[in-house]
């Protein structure tokens, strides 16, 4: 059963909150422990949230659209009272003071938070075996990697250990595990979601966004962390819609006439990516175009121009952020993470500079396929799952990815699933998934294609053959 | 770079523990961040800010609105 229902079902008292909470405590303390998705677990809090929630439903009221439903957050997303490590020794006994803007949105719309997920380290490192803390695993193939950087958030969702989740994306590491899993995430346009009380890797590059099951979950927990943040200097004043509506509507099959504008240079050319996506993005890409949208090949610049220059800006402002850690507890860091954060120590101001001055560019470059196109689609993953301990694997395959040119150009951008992979001897299928890109603010549309081709795919209810 | 200078660099940026921990691994991040920052696209013009202008160093055809600016 997904967010929705339940929602529906406690608010006319079909079902209890503490059942709903109780029975998903029952699967994480049954699946989590091959998974490793969650880092910090609150299962009495929950409970006790949940009988008030029952009482609150017995007279009538409702806090809001999350009255009841359980959430857990990546743990760099701040809790009042809860640790964020962000998966790391350097924060181990961290404990936050505040709610992050995030968090006392869902808190308000009824959510109850049940704990915090794996991450990989400060949201940046890599699936790493040299933390307090094993990296979460894949639901579809528990040797498999995950995606990340928010592979608890994929993993519990898909898992079915958890209906919503959020994780943070600074170059596609809300959209890599939801590729990698097979799930929905969502990076909005850059200033719709607050980050504020969430620890920074990349301001300039930073989202925090949805991650769940369906499209239509997905958009109603845009609608409800979207909004003003007056703390937050990148927070948009744009109104905040109803995404849900929009989803709804695509459900409906209502595309007729759209424009889709394909970017296959970045996933043929620029990088050229395992056959089994390019021919899950083709089968997608048929199915819109039976349902009447107009399908056409764009071009833009060159993927690893957008990727150098966003990797500038990532490197560069998430050594500012660690730089005196690195200096006085480098060993405190994963390996991996060390490795990656100490790049931004040999970039000058001057590269970093040129980065910005390009950023323009990039955007426009976006921008411009627009007038041709209403929604863009692209790769999400280049590659298909891969051992999460097989770190030569992760170094090669990581990088191959098509979303961090929207992390530059800030526009809003999904990863959906299209189908699996073929099953041999070796592997089960697993999950593809493809990208879909809005204008700016423009995140009714890609929920809109997101859904209509959801239903139409009918991939809404397959899940892991997990045994709880 | 040689080893000296590596770690010349290292003591320069006070990340000497970093640099004790792996030598190998820190050679790497300097090299990697040099290559990167030699790759990456460099504006046309300090005078002309090029922000709107679709000047493609791919050389690849820009679609839309800025055709007459292509290379």
């Amino acid at each position: 059963m997904g967010w929705l229902e339940a929602a529906e079902q406690i608010r006319v008292g079909a079902l209890k909150s503490t059942t709903y909470v109780e029975t998903l405590l029952a699967r994480i303390n049954t699946l989590d422990p091959q998974l490793h998705a969650f880092v910090h677990l609150e299962p009495d809090n929950a409970l006790q949230q949940a009988r008030q929630a029952d009482k609150l439903t017995q007279t009538g009221v409702s806090s809001g659209p999350l009255h009841g439903i359980p959430f857990a957050l990546k743990d760099i997303i701040d809790v009042e009272g809860m640790p964020t490590t962000a998966h790391s020794k350097i924060l181990a006994h961290n404990i936050a003071t505040h709610d992050a803007e995030v968090t006392r949105r869902l808190k308000a719309a009824g959510g109850i938070i049940i704990g915090k997920l794996a991450t990989h380290e400060f949201a940046y490192g890599g699936p790493c075996f040299d933390l307090p803390r094993p990296p979460a695993r894949n639901p579809w193939d528990l040797r498999m990697f995950p995606g990340g950087s928010s592979s608890g958030s994929g993993a519990a969702i898909a898992a079915g250990l958890i209906p919503v989740a959020l994780g943070t994306d600074t170059g596609g590491s809300v959209r890599n595990p939801a590729s990698m899993c097979g799930i929905v995430g969502m990076k909005a346009t850059y200033g719709r979601v607050s980050r504020r009380g969430v620890i920074p890797l990349s301001f300039s590059l930073d989202h925090v966004g949805p991650m769940t099951r369906t499209i239509a979950e997905n958009a109603a927990i845009l609608s409800i962390i979207s909004g003003h943040d007056p703390l937050d200097p990148a927070s948009s004043c744009k109104p905040v819609p109803d995404f849900l509506a929009a989803a709804k509507q695509g459900a409906l099959g209502d595309i007729q006439g759209l424009r889709i504008g394909v970017i296959r240079h970045f996933y043929r050319d620029d990088m050229v990516a395992h056959p089994a996506v390019a021919s899950g993005i083709e089968s997608a890409l048929g199915i819109l175009a039976k349902l009447g949208a107009e399908v056409i090949e764009v071009s833009t610049l060159a993927l690893q121009e957008f990727t150098d220059s966003q990797r500038v800006l990532l490197m560069s402002e998430s050594y500012a952020i660690h730089r005196e850690w690195l200096q006085t507890r480098p060993a405190d860091y994963a390996k991996m993470t060390r490795e990656k954060l100490l790049h931004g120590a040999f970039l000058s101001a001057a590269d970093y500079v040129q980065s910005v001055r390009n950023r323009p560019r990039f955007i426009a470059a976006i921008d411009a396929l627009f007038e041709q196109a209403d929604i863009l689609v692209t790769a999400s993953s280049m590659d298909l799952q891969f051992p999460v301990d097989d770190a030569e694997a992760v170094a090669r395959c990581y990088p191959r990815q098509a979303r961090a040119p929207f992390n530059l150009s800030g526009h809003p951008a999904i990863s959906v699933p299209i189908g699996f992979t073929k099953p041999d001897d070796d592997e089960p299928p697993l999950p593809l998934s493809m990208q879909l890109i809005g204008r700016h603010f423009d995140e009714e549309t890609v929920f809109r294609v997101a859904a209509c081709h959801e239903v139409a795919a009918g991939l809404r209810n397959i899940h892991p053959p997990l045994e709880a | 770079m040689t080893d000296d200078k590596i770690s010349d660099l290292a003591a320069k940026h006070g990340l000497e523990l970093a640099y004790a921990l792996d030598p190998d691994a820190f050679a790497s991040a300097v090299n990697q961040a040099r290559a990167l920052s030699e790759r990456i696209a460099k504006p046309n013009s300090f005078t002309d800010e090029p922000a709107h202008v679709l000047k493609l160093s791919s050389g690849r055809k820009a679609d839309a609105r800025h055709r007459d600016n292509e290379p």
